[in-house]
């Protein structure tokens, strides 16, 4: 009987530690997986991705994120996701290559409130991005 | 007894003395695992999502450096395989190993992608990792001798009551994240809810419960959270169950009605809610349904004892047949979903040798049979290439585009956006001939589209043929009577020349159809003289 033991208090401690995560430490407040908040106000947020691309000190140009992601991730970063949004910035950073890609992250919350999520000058050479 | 050793002995108590009746654990393998293969098998339309634009961001950062971006037909494949598994585990056989099978490839092709971000399949990895602890087998497959008086089979399964731990602690959590000020007021319900007739039945409740909460919505929002911790206690309560059965029935019928899109979560949790059902209920139904099925049974039963000779010549068979099944689902890598399918159905009728191999073999069979089944009511692979198609589309990957349009137009004949997309490609391509073919074949199927009586009225008209581009679009506005296109069209094409009454008749036509039209607005003021 060791072994199940152990499986159920790793299993627990997963299952209580993982939510705890999102509450203490997750800095993405609208990034709500692993605990448990199903219909959560958080969810009910709009967000407004925008990406743009340009030469360095010229003229920056909008892309449409339909045509640059399918729609499923386009849905993601419309629920805040910042990580998913960055990861997009990074993708674009290695197709737009030479260009400053800018992007920025608007959202709405349910209670009428907004805040800007993420910006950045160039997400290409900004600290800890490739 | 020191207070290490009654900590002990409740540990044990609690989790290795929990037993529930073997007729129960066999239902709930059937509604779990029966969910899990449709939903599995619906994902398959999902597939193309994986890998597209070559772009993936996976539940996991790690992985993201390990694995590489995953493909729709791999994802396709997987997700077929893992419907086969879960119906092969429902009709119990080879279950042990299905099980384990299913549960890791289930953790793959959850963890590779953030696409799949429900909940539920979240819930159903962690469920499907404690399923590898359960003893199913021990409940489908009795060795031992039957309890004396009647008293009913029962199964110890620590297992089963972690999962009845998980689902405790889903409601827990899920319960403390309403506790919000956005909740407790209401406006997150309120938001969230858009189905009206829920609506109204909030306000006729609970509407007149606070002056402060006259659509009843915060009332509401706090019953849920109370309905949660309720819940979060009962079902680690066995003499709560019955309460909890009918409060947590009435919960998930509740959220499926309101309109959410969860996918099939209500469903996997009114599944696994058979294990709250009072043991009474359980037990006359298995009587009844032995009742029902014993003989055949028996027919089988004594069948495979006369085949037992033929138990290898029979897989194979089975083999065959289940192949014949699956290919006839017209998905892109059939033969390869047709080679796994089988090496599955190999695998476990070779591991359970002679004795259970007419088993496996007959299973097998069933679970092809109903993989094409669940296609044939439900065309996945028709929503698999019209996702693939305007994905591909959209992000510019023409040669994939063309590919799935092909595709759908052998699925799905009557489809007529799939022509009128091939149809652009082949006048982006310079093949006008082959282009107003294809337009053809789109303006014939059903909703009519006007857009390719339009584009073929272009066609056409750039080839001074004004007569039949004119001819085109008069068919167009018979054919097409709820929207006001080829109204438009035939207004810019009078324009063109310069007709402006006849610009402005049909500029008309098609602001009745839709006032709003803000086309038909400019050619109608150009008409009159005002525009440019």
């Amino acid at each position: 009987m060791r072994w199940p033991n152990v499986f159920i208090a790793v299993f627990l401690a997963v299952q209580i530690v993982l939510p705890l995560n999102y509450y203490w430490c997750r800095g993405d407040k609208y990034d709500e997986r692993f605990a448990w908040r199903m219909f959560s106000p958080e969810r009910g947020a709009v967000c407004t991705p925008r990406f743009e691309v340009g030469k360095p000190g010229g003229r920056r140009r909008a892309l449409s994120m339909g045509a640059e992601f399918h729609q499923a991730w386009k849905l993601s970063a419309e629920r805040g996701r910042v990580e998913i949004v960055e990861r997009m910035a990074q993708h674009l950073c290695d197709k737009y290559e030479g260009e400053v890609v800018h992007l920025e992250l608007r959202c709405q919350r349910i209670d009428g409130s907004s805040d800007l999520r993420a910006f950045e000058d160039d997400a290409c050479h900004r600290e800890g991005t490739p | 007894m020191s207070a290490t050793e009654v900590a002990a002995r409740l540990w044990r108590r609690f989790w290795f003395e929990f037993r529930v009746p073997a007729a129960k654990l066999n239902l709930l393998r059937v509604t779990f695992f029966g969910v899990l293969a449709v939903d599995q098998f619906t994902n398959l339309a999902h597939a193309p999502r994986y890998g597209a634009g070559g772009f993936n961001v996976s539940q996991l950062p790690f992985l993201d450096g390990i694995l590489p971006v995953p493909s729709r037909v791999a994802i396709g494949v997987l997700f077929v395989l893992q419907a086969y598994l879960a119906l092969r585990v429902m009709m119990g056989v080879a279950i042990k190993g299905s099980v384990r099978l299913l549960a890791g490839l289930y953790a793959y092709t959850y963890f590779i992608s953030q696409l799949d971000s429900y909940q539920h399949h979240y819930l159903v990895f962690l469920l499907l990792v404690v399923a590898c602890t359960i003893p199913w087998d021990e409940a489908a497959h009795p060795t031992g001798e039957a309890p004396a008086n009647d008293e009913p089979r029962t199964i110890a399964s620590w297992g089963l009551r972690l999962l009845t731990v998980q689902l405790a602690l889903l409601y827990l959590w899920a319960a403390i994240s309403k506790m919000s000020p956005l909740w407790l007021d209401g406006t997150a319900l309120s938001q969230q809810l858009g189905v009206p007739w829920v609506r109204h039945a909030i306000e006729v409740v609970f509407g007149s419960a606070s002056r402060g909460d006259p659509g009843g919505f915060a009332a509401m929002a706090k019953l849920i959270m109370i309905a949660e911790l309720v819940l979060a206690v009962g079902v680690l309560i066995r003499w709560m169950w019955p309460a909890v059965w009918l409060i947590g029935m009435g919960f998930h019928i509740s959220v499926e009605l309101s309109g959410y899109r969860i996918g099939l979560f209500s469903y996997f949790m009114m599944g696994l809610y058979v294990l709250f059902l009072p043991d009474v209920v359980i037990a006359t139904g298995a009587r009844a349904w032995h009742w029902l099925t014993d003989p055949t049974a028996g027919v089988l039963r004594r069948a495979g004892e006369a085949t037992r000779e033929l138990a290898w010549p029979l897989l194979v068979v089975a083999m065959g047949a289940g192949a014949a099944l699956v290919a006839v689902i017209p998905f892109e890598a059939r033969w390869l979903t047709v080679g796994v399918i089988s090496l599955a159905g190999l695998v476990a009728g070779i591991a359970g040798g002679r004795r259970r191999a007419h088993a496996v073999a007959m299973v097998h069979v069933l679970a092809c049979a109903l993989l094409l089944v669940m296609q044939l009511v439900d065309n996945q692979t028709f929503d698999y290439y019209k996702f693939l198609s305007g994905t591909s589309r959209r992000l510019g990957d023409e040669k994939t585009a063309k590919y799935a349009y092909q595709r759908l137009t052998e699925v799905s004949p009557d489809y007529g956006p799939a022509y009128y997309h091939l149809g652009d490609y082949a006048r982006a391509a310079g093949k006008q001939d082959q282009a107003l073919d294809l337009y053809r074949s789109a303006e014939m199927r059903d909703p009519p589209d006007p857009r390719p009586f339009r584009a073929a009225a272009a066609i056409y008209r750039a080839q001074g043929n004004e007569a039949d581009a004119m001819s085109t679009l008069k068919d167009c506005q018979q054919r097409v009577t709820s929207s006001g296109d080829c109204f438009v069209a035939e207004a810019q094409m009078h324009r063109m020349a310069g007709r402006r009454a006849e610009a402005a008749a049909a500029a008309k036509k098609a602001l009745q159809i839709d006032p709003r039209d803000r086309a038909a607005r400019a050619l109608l003021q150009w008409a009159r003289g005002g525009g440019k």
